[in-house]
């Protein structure tokens, strides 16, 4: 109690709450707006967050993820198109109840569904990671090691359509890592004598390129970035959805349960659990002819499961330090770059800050809510946000980041090559987000692996002796031969 | 030639570079240390299984290509405002260049019609001062200064 006190009087200062509302309002507007995204909020306003204090500058961007979780269902509702990939399935029943003129009740229930989402897996989040912790404390180099490269194979071989590039994403991503100075020896590897690469590559450079740099140039030449679409009709005031809610008691509390779940899950999370809780509410309901014709029912489960995930990614992200997708890899970025090293040790050593997190979460999903219902009659406006204004502010500012990150123009050329490589991958049909866990994750495996090989007298057979780690490892290759077992299964099934 | 194939082919050269860098490296002068090549040889490993794997595929069904011709030329364009846009400002700073480059992406974006050159111009001006107010006055940052300057 006196640590959640201390923490919570760390967040009470006008500065800290002000920076908050400021980070909840971008992510849930850049979370709306279909093409834009809590990553991208996230890329350009860490550079921003240097100059602040490192608990301020925390609890800003864990509340422009949460902001951007929230934002999701309003292009959903309205016209039909998702703002981010995790609300999917909410088009289908939000779209058709806005169709039927009844917007703004679709509206009222996507909001109270990401606040009930939000809220108890935060504190489910909060009760579970210092249980965790107690046990990740014994965790040698040897299961961190394992956890991490676990942690990229999983994403790498979930990659949709092609495992290969997947790999070759995640290999990309660790090979950036390897530039400049090694972890433990402190070689100079692949610096090519620049001194600008001596200390590997500005991550703020990376990000900017990969993520900001790539998609807007990407989406430029696609043609994709004038508005999705306009909503014409009138939204009222916001009603609570008491009725629709009492009667969704065991659609709420399942589809929590799928959120927390797939979130807690390396490779998942909302993009996935949205989906399956839709299907699973379909599927048990007493009256599935309704679903896809304007359903309460089809827009409490994804909103609930979507932002169930937030309370199921931190609890891996701040009790282990693996992140489970790439928004979670660059916040966990972020906190490296403020030199917070998540995992047990953080828990251990400062409880205070980690309630922190916690508290801040919460607080944002606090802000999400009060802005989403005061707000409503505003979505619309949202959707009409000036492309043309934005895509260019978001280029120059991006790259400034860079600059002022590393203090140099080197930094700002490797934006652009960055940007370069993002869009090549792009083209090849290569995945992003391996290449974020790897590049994220890289410079701990590493360090893990070499802490492990050395402290076993250069004797790998601890990684396997070790049970934990060595169910881990288990995992990592059964994830990347089972796709190969299921197309053998399915093949002998066709000869039969 | 597949795509996929020449993805292949370039992750397997990648790959084999790496190796060739990795074992350029010297040995770790700490005890039991399995030294600062490992992990440049696990990327390269990577890449060259991989890439092999791409090769080797049965290539599937040509897809849709990921640009035409004509969005190629789009993205020429806006690579090539970026490019000269960094260029520019390693040499004259982020004021002039920023308000430049800021307003050409303006127009660009805009769908016809929609944006009048001088409401560009009053967003590229008013954007840039804003933003480096704010990063001088407010977050007290140090931005490009340009060389020739």
């Amino acid at each position: 109690m006196q640590v959640l006190l201390e923490s919570l009087s760390i967040l009470a200062t006008p500065y800290c709450i002000a920076m908050m509302i400021v980070g909840g309002l971008i992510g849930l507007i850049l979370g709306a707006i279909p093409g834009l995204s809590g990553g991208l909020a996230i890329t350009i306003l860490l550079p921003v967050t240097f100059v602040m204090d490192s608990n301020v500058a925390i609890a800003m961007l864990i509340s422009i993820w949460v902001g951007s979780c929230s934002g999701g269902f309003i292009g959903s509702i309205l016209l039909g198109i998702p703002g981010t990939p995790s609300s999917l399935s909410t088009v289908y029943d939000g779209y058709e109840m806005t169709k039927k003129g009844e917007v703004t009740r679709a509206l009222s229930i996507g909001t109270v569904a990401n606040f009930f989402g939000t809220v108890p897996s935060i504190i489910i989040a909060m009760v579970a990671c210092p249980v965790i912790s107690i046990f990740a404390v014994k965790m040698g180099p040897w299961e961190y090691f394992a956890l991490g490269l676990m942690a990229i194979t999983l994403v790498a071989s979930l990659s949709k359509g092609n495992m290969l590039k997947g790999f070759i994403s995640a290999g990309i991503g660790l090979l950036i890592t390897q530039v400049g100075l090694s972890p433990v020896s402190s070689t100079s590897r692949f610096t090519f004598d620049n001194y600008n690469l001596y200390g590997g590559f500005n991550m703020i450079s990376v990000l900017t390129g990969m993520f900001a740099g790539a998609m807007i140039l990407t989406d430029f030449a696609k043609g994709k970035t004038g508005a999705a679409g306009s909503f014409n009709g009138s939204i009222g005031k916001f009603k609570f959805p008491g009725k629709e809610f009492a009667g969704n008691i065991v659609n709420v509390i399942r589809s929590f349960a799928i959120g927390l779940g797939i979130g807690f899950l390396p490779g998942m999370g909302a993009a996935l659990s949205n989906v399956v809780a839709y299907s699973l509410a379909k599927n048990s309901s007493k009256h599935p002819e309704l679903f896809g014709t304007g359903c309460p029912d089809g827009i409490i489960a994804p909103e609930v499961a979507n932002n169930a995930s937030i309370g199921g990614a931190i609890i891996p992200m701040i009790a282990l330090g693996i992140p489970g997708d790439g928004t979670t890899a660059l916040l966990l970025g972020g906190l490296t770059i403020h030199g917070i090293e998540a995992g047990p040790l953080l828990q251990k050593n400062y409880p205070v800050f980690t309630d922190m997190i916690f508290m801040a979460a919460l607080f944002a999903a606090i802000i999400a809510l009060v802005v989403e219902i005061v707000g409503i009659r505003a979505f619309p406006l949202l959707l009409k946000a000036p492309y043309q204004y934005l895509y260019p502010a978001i280029l120059v500012i991006s790259f400034l980041g860079a600059y002022t990150n590393a203090g140099n123009m080197f930094a700002v050329y490797m934006g652009l090559a960055f940007t370069a490589l993002g869009i090549f991958m792009n083209y090849m049909g290569i995945p992003g987000t391996p290449f974020i866990l790897g590049y994220v994750l890289g410079p701990t495996i590493e360090s893990n692996f070499r802490k492990a090989v050395a402290m076993g007298k250069g004797s790998f057979a601890p990684f396997f002796t070790r049970p934990v780690s060595l169910v881990l490892l288990l995992i990592a290759v059964f994830s990347i031969v089972s796709p190969y077992i299921k197309d053998a299964m399915a093949k002998r099934k066709g000869n039969a | 030639m597949t795509k996929d194939r020449i993805l292949g082919i370039l992750s397997l050269v990648l790959g084999a570079a790496v190796a060739y860098g990795a074992s350029q490296l010297p040995p770790s002068m700490m005890a039991n240390d399995v030294g600062p090549a490992v992990f440049p040889y696990i990327s390269a490993g990577i890449l060259i299984l991989c890439g092999a794997g791409l090769i080797i595929k049965k290539p599937g069904a040509q897809s849709e290509p990921f640009f035409t011709q004509e969005q190629l030329i789009r993205l020429a364009k806006i690579a090539a405002v970026m490019v000269v846009y960094i260029i520019l400002e390693s040499l004259f700073g982020f004021l002039v260049p920023s308000i430049i480059a800021l307003f050409v992406l303006c127009m660009m974006f805009s769908q016809p019609g929609q944006t009048k050159w001088w409401q560009a111009l009053i967003f590229a001006v008013v954007a840039t001062v804003v933003v480096y107010l704010l990063f001088t006055e407010v977050f007290s940052m140090v931005l490009p200064r340009g060389s020739l300057l």
